[in-house]
């Protein structure tokens, strides 16, 4: 018995012949989604939305424009907390940059102790330290007869916490800052190979310690201050 | 083209990944408590389930030369993390890509493990980032798993990246059906057969 009822889309549909002479419905394709086309046109409008997000973090990198000039041999590289360190009693590099808002600043073999700390943005402990020092350096002078110079260095602008001077500004930071320049050229003159870097250096220009990674306030006024007390002009 | 385009390119990749799984998993959620809802799953899964394996091949493809691109070419080292991430992807990219060719539905269970293997590393690796003093009191240049190597939108970083591209593949994958079951679904079933053609 044929069947009474069939599909109004089935009885509608073009026939091909089966071994009984009947018509056999053919199958009817679903219309697909042009799901590629839509995936590629997709990936278009997002590096275009890209290629304009990231146009104002590139031209807005400090790091690019900023010129640094070393003078001196470079340190050897810094060693881990704790090892032996073959740079101490080397003459530190003189370093001439300068800040966010293109004021000068220079590292000088002149006469008087430093500590010279070496941040960046991105980097979590540097941006406990930061703080740290700030928070002491608002209750205890830089003591008398040495410096403390920061360098804010390896900007990157994918990185957290972009751009640096931002950063800084929104610490309260009161300290010199030298912009490094791209190629990271005062980091690497100073050996850096971890952050936050202190090179502390007496009042001839050499090398006494240097360390990497978080140092608290206390202990760098305590350096300073022993090497301001050692100091052949005090 | 930059880096940091480069990076904001994937990174809005992944913005547009977690909508994905996030519109995924609230359909199905929903469809259990709602037909209406089910009837949307059910559309939006019938215009993708044809495409869905060549579809996470392209993830796993992309985000595997996304890869590539930060360390040949951007010159970023990876982790060690990183690199049990990259034991997980790469070997999607291939198999997936033969199973798409093939129309393959079979490969489900063995890319679902490596898909959750991958994910774990990276949750673990991404928690990382986000609590550093875990393992580091000073960042090193040379890449501690610690360390956020890139940040964009305030949330993706490249374990996040791994994240989200293990799991838009896992939804492909479970909604990925053969060519057979498909085309079961074009024809009206009581018409496949005459009545005297049938036994």
């Amino acid at each position: 018995m044929a069947k009474k009822s069939r599909s109004k889309a089935a009885a509608s549909q073009p026939t091909k012949g089966s071994a009984t002479g009947r018509k056999r419905p053919v199958r009817k394709k679903k219309k697909s989604v042009p799901v590629f086309p839509i995936l590629v046109s997709v990936l278009v409008a997002l590096g275009i939305a890209a290629t304009v997000m990231s146009r104002g973090g590139s031209s807005g990198n400090p790091a690019a424009s900023a010129k640094v000039t070393v003078t001196g041999g470079g340190l050897s590289k810094a060693p881990e907390q704790g090892a032996a360190d073959p740079a101490i009693g080397a003459q530190i590099p003189e370093v001439a940059g300068r800040s966010f808002d293109g004021k000068d600043v220079v590292i000088r073999r002149d006469g008087r102790p430093k500590a010279i700390l070496f941040v960046t943005h991105w980097c979590h402990v540097c941006r406990q330290e930061v703080p740290a020092v700030q928070a002491w350096l608002d209750e205890h002078p830089v003591p008398e007869g040495t410096d403390i110079i920061s360098v804010a260095t390896s900007t990157d602008p994918s990185g957290e916490n972009y751009p640096p001077d931002k950063w800084l500004e929104r610490e309260g930071w009161q300290l010199p800052v030298m912009v490094d320049d791209k190629n990271n050229s005062a980091a690497g003159a100073y050996g850096l190979q971890a952050f936050p870097l202190w090179v502390f250096s007496d009042a001839d220009g050499k090398v006494v310690m240097r360390v990497s990674g978080m140092f608290e306030p206390e202990q760098v006024w305590g350096v300073l201050e022993q090497l301001a007390s050692s100091s052949p002009t005090k | 083209m930059s880096v940091d385009t480069l990076t904001t390119f994937f990174a809005l990749l992944t913005v547009l990944s977690n909508v994905a799984v996030v519109v995924a998993v609230v359909l199905w959620i929903g469809g259990l408590f709602s037909p209406a809802v089910a009837e949307v799953g059910a559309r939006l899964r019938d215009s993708l389930s044809g495409s869905a394996l060549a579809l996470a091949w392209s993830v796993a493809a992309v985000s595997m030369a996304g890869s590539l691109y930060y360390s040949e070419i951007a010159h970023i080292p990876p982790c060690l993390l990183c690199w049990y991430q990259r034991i997980a992807m790469y070997p999607l990219a291939i198999i997936l890509g033969i199973a798409a060719i093939k129309k393959d539905v079979g490969i489900r269970i063995y890319a679902l493990v490596l898909a959750g293997v991958g994910t774990i590393i990276a949750t673990y690796h991404y928690q990382l980032e986000r609590f550093p003093d875990q393992t580091s009191i000073a960042c090193r240049l040379d890449t501690p798993c610690s360390t956020t190597t890139i940040w964009k939108f305030h949330y993706v970083s490249f374990p996040f990246m791994a994240i989200s591209g293990f799991l838009v593949i896992a939804v492909l994958l479970m909604i990925a059906r053969a060519p057979q079951e498909l085309e079961g679904d074009d024809v009206d079933d009581e018409d496949a057969l005459l009545p005297e053609e049938r036994g």
